[in-house]
């Protein structure tokens, strides 16, 4: 066999695989937007806290009836998990809510936070609200 | 390229091009199978560029819709729009509006204004000028205002999509000041 061949041969294959390889990691590159998918979450989180503490949910909690609140974490899209924390202005936590089904924190979480006023008091909402890891592959 | 002795006299080699040499050089083996490897290649990778030129076209085009009605959105439930008072005008066109708003309070829907933009799905003229202050000129939309389990729908504009090349965002809004319910707000091309 021609030595001069077999080395062109072997510069040929050693071209190919590399493009090849190349190729197959371009392509399993993910397209999902990410960013967006942020922006989205933090908008429906605002939203959340905005109509709990406009529609009164918030105080029904404090008056020990936490149902009405897991109703709107309910109705969030079934991608999204959240959980509602309220404290009082000295940091004590008078209640947490999770959201059914969602198996404890995630990563990549969102932390929004509002205010709203009970008997003549200050608390703080606090909504933790992530995507399932099965939403963002 | 063949050397053969040449008769002239002195034992000098010089090359003798005959046709049988000349047809060797240049269908050999050798170029054949490179030609055709080469050619293989050029296929692939052609293959291959028309199908990730797809994915990025795709996924673009995804990222455009998804942005928009983030913010179209965003517009009307989280703004009282521009002019504040926008609903009271009579005829609204391309110069007296800024951008549509329906609340005037973060997601508490001002009945007015819902009124008022319910009454511009009359016409297409209409419609197409919400979409331009909304900034999604050239897309469509389609906003469904339901109970929380998304049953019973109390109001609904634009045009629905009956494809599946649409993105549906889900937000929550409050009617008559106590009624939490939910909007759906799809943009489709």
């Amino acid at each position: 066999m021609s030595r001069k061949g077999f080395v062109i041969t072997i510069d040929a294959i050693a071209a190919l695989s590399f493009m090849l390889l190349s190729l197959y990691f371009i392509q399993s590159t993910s397209f999902n937007p990410v960013i967006l998918k942020g922006t989205q979450l933090k908008q429906l989180s605002l939203d959340t806290i905005s109509v709990m503490e406009k529609a009164g949910r918030l105080t029904t909690v404090m008056d020990g009836n936490s149902s009405a609140v897991r109703q709107i974490l309910l109705a969030t899209p079934e991608a999204v998990c959240m959980q509602l924390s309220i404290l009082a202005e000295n940091g004590t936590t008078i209640a947490t809510i999770d959201k059914p089904a969602c198996g404890g924190i995630g990563t990549e979480v969102q932390v929004n936070y509002g205010i709203f006023r009970y008997e003549d008091e200050l608390y703080q909402t606090t909504l933790r609200s992530w995507y399932k890891q099965e939403a963002l592959e | 390229m063949r050397f053969h002795k040449q008769n002239t006299g002195d034992g000098t080699l010089y090359p003798k091009l005959g046709t049988r040499g000349r047809r060797g050089q240049i269908w050999s083996l050798d170029f054949i199978s490179g030609i055709t490897l080469m050619s293989l290649l050029i296929l692939l990778f052609i293959l291959e560029w028309n199908y990730l030129s797809l994915r990025w076209n795709t996924s673009a085009a995804y990222r455009e819709m998804l942005g928009g009605a983030l913010y179209a959105s965003d517009s009307l439930f989280t703004t009282s729009g521009d002019p504040v008072g926008w609903e009271r005008i009579s005829v609204i066109d391309e110069t007296n509006v800024n951008s549509i708003g329906l609340v005037n309070s973060r997601n508490q829907l001002d009945d007015q204004k819902l009124s008022k933009l319910l009454a511009l799905n009359s016409s297409d003229n209409n419609y197409s000028i919400v979409l331009a202050k909304l900034g999604i000129p050239g897309y469509n939309m389609y906003i469904n205002i339901t109970d929380l389990e998304g049953e019973l729908t109390y109001y609904s504009f634009g045009r629905k999509s009956g494809l599946n090349n649409s993105v549906v965002l889900e937000r929550f809004v409050i009617l008559n000041d106590s009624v939490i319910s939910k909007a759906k707000v799809e943009v489709w091309k």
